[in-house]
């Protein structure tokens, strides 16, 4: 498995942030950073050396995963949502960004395995 | 204010059109004469329709039921002349929201009418909006708190040091991510009632397969099935159990483990049939230390009146679940 894969996790809920880190490391990836709001994940983007995004859609502050998801797509950052929202527009919004999946909470951790290898895979 | 006016008299689509602009100044009224008319009117949402009952080409049954096909709460009222009690009743048992008598004197009412039912759509749909936004509201508290739990327990699970203990906080959680997954399904199905069983069985199979830490062939065949919600959630937790400890026990590093799952329909039952290929020679049988699991399979089948029956193949072991539909 490849070490080089860095995964940012923007996550406002701290034992679920947790959680998810704990999965990206399970599977032999990197955790570059958890962070609980957009304009945070905005800087962390900026500074580079990211490979993926996971997101949540709703979090702290004035900007929403959805708003992070369209920076990443602009940087050429693969990202993918891990989400509890219900609400079938926002999840038409979040589609329109072209994630590489959108994982229903609670994640199960097969299908982020299954995705940390695919990308890992093209990243090797 | 965009209405649709359906009536084969010229003169009569006139004075409704004038007794609709009494009500509203803004009033941007679609004359409909014929059946082009009408797949014209249609192409953009009316907020109203007013319809005749008999017009040559067609009735006023037929517009409401194409109008109502496209846009669903449209409010409709039938003005007509030529009509009685009788048609009135079956106007309202049709879905139209008001049925006014066709005359010069009974315009006025014809415009009140047409208030009334667009004011009352209007209520009815800020309510449905409401409701859904509650709804989703509700779905993502559920979904996040269901996250937390789970995540709670796998925190835990990192710091006990005993290995049993572990495994039992383990099977705990893949309950609750079962239980998760056909809350999911109940949420995706249109009219919350009812769950798919052969989507959600296939994904439990496939999940609780790949997790497995030896390779694991899974061959599954699924009978489409609908389930409602009170016998879905335990035959769904029950087959989540037969599963996890089928697959510990063709979790075989000598022998590649094989796990099969079908799902059918036998008369007027639901049969579910778990089967695995055991352990591998002079492997040790690690499955019994799952007495729980083996406890709540008896006590969810009796729950759905199901029937249990445990088989030991040569090699491996076969569970058939039957339940009255």
């Amino acid at each position: 498995m490849s070490t080089l894969l860095r995964v940012l996790i923007v996550e406002d809920e701290v034992l679920i942030a947790d959680f998810v880190a704990d999965l990206v490391e399970e599977a032999g990836y990197q955790v570059a950073g958890v962070v609980a709001t957009g304009e945070a994940a905005l800087t962390r983007l900026s500074s580079g050396g990211i490979s993926l995004v996971l997101l949540d859609i709703k979090l702290k502050g004035r900007l929403t995963g959805i708003d992070v998801a369209r920076a990443a797509q602009d940087l050429g950052v693969p990202h993918a949502f891990i989400t509890g929202s219900g609400d079938p527009r926002m999840r038409a919004e979040a589609e329109a960004t072209g994630p590489r999946a959108f994982l229903q909470k609670p994640v199960n951790a097969q299908h982020l395995f299954n995705l940390l290898e695919a990308i890992g895979a093209a990243d090797r | 204010m965009r209405a649709v006016v359906a009536d084969d008299d010229p003169d009569a689509r006139t004075l409704s059109m004038r007794a609709l602009a009494q009500e509203w100044d803004d009033l941007d009224a679609v004359e409909v004469a014929g059946p082009a008319d009408l797949d014209e009117a249609l192409r953009m949402p009316p907020d109203l329709l007013v319809t005749d009952y008999d017009l040559r080409w067609t009735d006023g049954f037929a517009i409401l039921q194409q109008v109502r096909a496209a846009y669903p709460a449209c409010p409709a009222v039938m003005f007509t002349g030529t009509g009685n009690e009788d048609l009135a009743v079956r106007a309202m048992k049709a879905g139209f929201d008001d049925y006014v008598v066709k005359s010069h004197t009974q315009l006025k009412r014809l415009a009140a009418a047409c208030r009334i039912v667009v004011e009352r759509g209007r209520a009815t749909r800020a309510l449905v909006d409401n409701r859904d936004l509650v709804l989703a509201e509700l779905y993502h508290r559920l979904h996040n708190n269901l996250q937390i739990v789970i995540s709670l327990i796998r925190q835990t699970e990192k710091v006990v040091q005993n290995t049993a203990d572990r495994r039992q906080l383990t099977d705990l959680r893949q309950r609750i991510q079962a239980l998760s997954a056909l809350q999911e399904q109940f949420y995706r199905s249109p009219d919350f009632r009812r769950v798919d069983f052969s989507n959600f069985l296939g994904e439990l199979a496939g999940r609780i397969v790949g997790l497995a830490p030896v390779p694991i062939t899974l061959s599954t065949r699924l009978e489409p099935l609908e389930l409602p919600v009170d016998a879905a959630v335990p035959l769904g937790l029950l087959a989540n159990e037969l599963i996890t400890d089928a697959v510990r026990r063709a979790n075989s590093k000598t022998r590649g483990g094989e796990l099969s799952v079908c799902l059918e329909r036998e008369g007027g039952r639901v049969v579910l049939t778990v089967a695995d290929n055991g352990v591998g020679p002079g492997e040790q049988d690690t499955t019994a230390a799952s007495g729980i699991g083996l406890h709540l399979v008896e006590r969810l089948a009796q729950q759905v009146d199901g029937e249990v029956v445990r088989t030991e193949r040569a090699p491996g072991t076969e569970y058939r679940v039957s339940v009255p539909l």
